[in-house]
């Protein structure tokens, strides 16, 4: 997958988690910039993910996240697998 | 040695000429020294646990991060933490654990439970263990490597300003500060004793003065009424942030002192428009703790389950906290009720969005009194005793019986009750202004002398000297 393509569906996650179209986010995003980023809202995004990509995101790989840019790099390690 | 006091003082200046007279790469022992002293203060047995805990969670994060295998990593995490949580239970909690067996041993007519005999209550315990716990989470999930110097993470678990009331130190926070320590500048100081003489202000003039109120009030419960209740449930919820958030000041100014940053503990928590957002604001140290280390590891581990994991573990994370702020039931019962708050907030998010667009500053506004009185009910949990006095003051607040009102005005003197709500107004109103004025960065010279004389002059008129403690010392 292209990183191109995995940007676009990982942005597609947001705007459907945050229901808003025009959401902005980069790899230094976190929790604290995106007004209603709290931990139901975490909880929805990882399990968007994991839907998303097939992919299963554990409670460790969860605590190692700090910004956008650790998310993508996860899953981007866990799709080369 | 209580920070309010002139022998802290004293400590604290020579520290400071101490660290100043030292090199930036070696102030850490100075530090260390002088966190040891102060604890060693308290009692020596407490001195002692202080020690095993820090060499023990010294070693046990080594083995933490010392192997490549999850599950052996993890069972030296479970062997770090439990070793923890057993220190905190038999020095805090085998009181607790007594009574519980009294009343199942009631409960089954078995004869009397006879006491585990109580050892000594190390102060600030449940501060300095929360702190290494929180250490060897952050080696487990790599959030941090090891701290291979001794001498350096026992600064982290002991620093003095910290180490009896918090706030809790994170260690990506703290423990990078250790490495070079700058001095600070002029405006630094000025800045910190500002902050220092704002605690001390918060503590004598409004925490110890509405006190006495509340302290008469928890000693006669049985006469009041439901009105004079209102009145002292709002004074203690005004008294206990007061109290907490003077002694954080105080512990961050202290700290600045000697160049080391301490985060913020609060966030004007009576302007919180719900108890989630309460818990947002209030002890943030601790909140943040229970979020990462318990909250967020719960919640993750059962996500399968959707909102029903958010359950699960807002109702594990409250309980603890309930625990964490001490040995009897009315915590446990504290730690219930706000998860179950919690709770119902979180099943009438989408309702209460759609609420506060339709009302706009009018829902916000009632919302902040709503929730202020939520917290205020609430704390009749944290000040009472046990549940036989929170049951008396429920009874008691209920006697809708206005002559009750009447007799308590005119025995405590209704200019001085008028003064109090003057207090109360001025803090609740200028909490955020005052506090952002206190901490303004770039404050002129005059202004900052006028600031401190002003404070110096209302603590010297209006304070009430004679209470030692902080509430939170018994945490």
């Amino acid at each position: 997958m292209s990183n191109e393509e995995l940007t676009a569906r990982v942005y597609g996650v947001f705007r459907k988690v945050f229901k808003n179209e025009g959401i902005s986010v980069h790899r230094e995003t976190t929790a604290k910039d995106i007004a209603g980023w709290d931990s139901i809202t975490h909880l929805d995004i990882i399990s968007g993910m994991e839907e998303e990509f097939d992919v299963e995101i554990t409670g460790f790989e969860v605590m190692n996240m700090s910004n956008v840019g650790d998310l993508y790099d996860l899953l981007t390690q866990k799709l080369a697998e | 040695m209580v920070f309010q006091s002139w022998s802290y003082v004293g400590f604290l200046l020579i520290t400071i000429l101490v660290v100043r007279l030292t090199s930036a790469s070696w102030r850490w022992l100075p530090l260390l020294l002088a966190s040891l002293f102060f604890y060693s203060l308290t009692h020596w047995g407490a001195f002692v646990i202080l020690l095993f805990s820090i060499f023990y969670t010294y070693f046990t994060a080594i083995r933490v991060s010392g192997s490549a295998h999850m599950s052996i990593r993890y069972r030296w995490l479970l062997l770090s933490i439990i070793g923890q949580v057993l220190i905190l239970g038999v020095f805090k909690y085998l009181g607790f654990f007594n009574g519980v067996m009294q009343g199942v041993y009631a409960l089954l007519h078995k004869g009397d439970w006879n006491d585990w005999p109580l050892l000594v209550l190390p102060l600030g315990i449940s501060f300095f263990t929360f702190q290494s716990m929180g250490y060897v989470f952050d080696v487990y999930y790599k959030i941090r490597k090891p701290e291979m110097h001794l001498g350096k993470y026992a600064l982290f678990v002991s620093f003095f300003p910290q180490i009896q009331s918090g706030p809790i130190g994170r260690s990506k926070e703290m423990m990078p500060q250790w490495t070079s320590i700058s001095l600070p500048s002029f405006e630094q100081y000025r800045w910190a004793i500002q902050l220092f003489v704002w605690g001390l202000l918060k503590k004598f003039v409004v925490a110890d003065r509405l006190g006495n109120y509340v302290d008469e009030a928890y000693d006669t419960v049985g006469s009041m009424g439901t009105w004079v209740w209102l009145f002292i449930l709002v004074l203690y919820t005004v008294q206990l942030y007061a109290d907490f958030s003077a002694y954080s000041d105080m512990a961050i100014a202290s700290a600045r002192m000697l160049g080391i940053h301490i985060p913020e503990n609060f966030a004007f928590p009576y302007k919180a428009n719900n108890i989630t957002d309460f818990w947002r604001r209030w002890h943030l140290s601790l909140s943040g703790w229970l979020r990462d280390y318990i909250y967020t590891p719960l919640l993750f581990s059962k996500k399968k389950w959707k909102k029903w994991a958010v359950v699960y573990a807002i109702g594990i994370t409250f309980v603890i906290c309930g625990i964490w702020h001490g040995a009897s039931m009315t915590f446990v019962w504290f730690g219930v009720v706000q998860a179950m708050i919690l709770i119902c907030e979180m099943f009438t998010k989408d309702r209460r969005l759609v609420w506060a667009e339709q009302w706009g500053r009018t829902y916000q506004w009632a919302s902040v009194v709503l929730t202020f009185w939520v917290i205020s009910f609430c704390f009749i949990l944290f000040r009472a005793d046990d549940m036989y006095q929170v049951a008396g003051v429920l009874a008691d607040m209920g006697q809708w019986n206005s002559s009750l009102l009447t007799t308590y005005l005119a025995e405590k003197n209704i200019s001085r009750l008028m003064g109090i709500l003057f207090l109360l107004t001025m803090f609740l109103w200028g909490d955020e202004r005052w506090d952002r004025w206190i901490k303004q960065p770039q404050m002129s010279m005059n202004k900052s002398v006028l600031a401190i004389s002003l404070m110096l002059t209302v603590l010297m008129v209006l304070g009430v000297f004679g209470k030692n403690d902080f509430i939170y010392f018994q945490f």
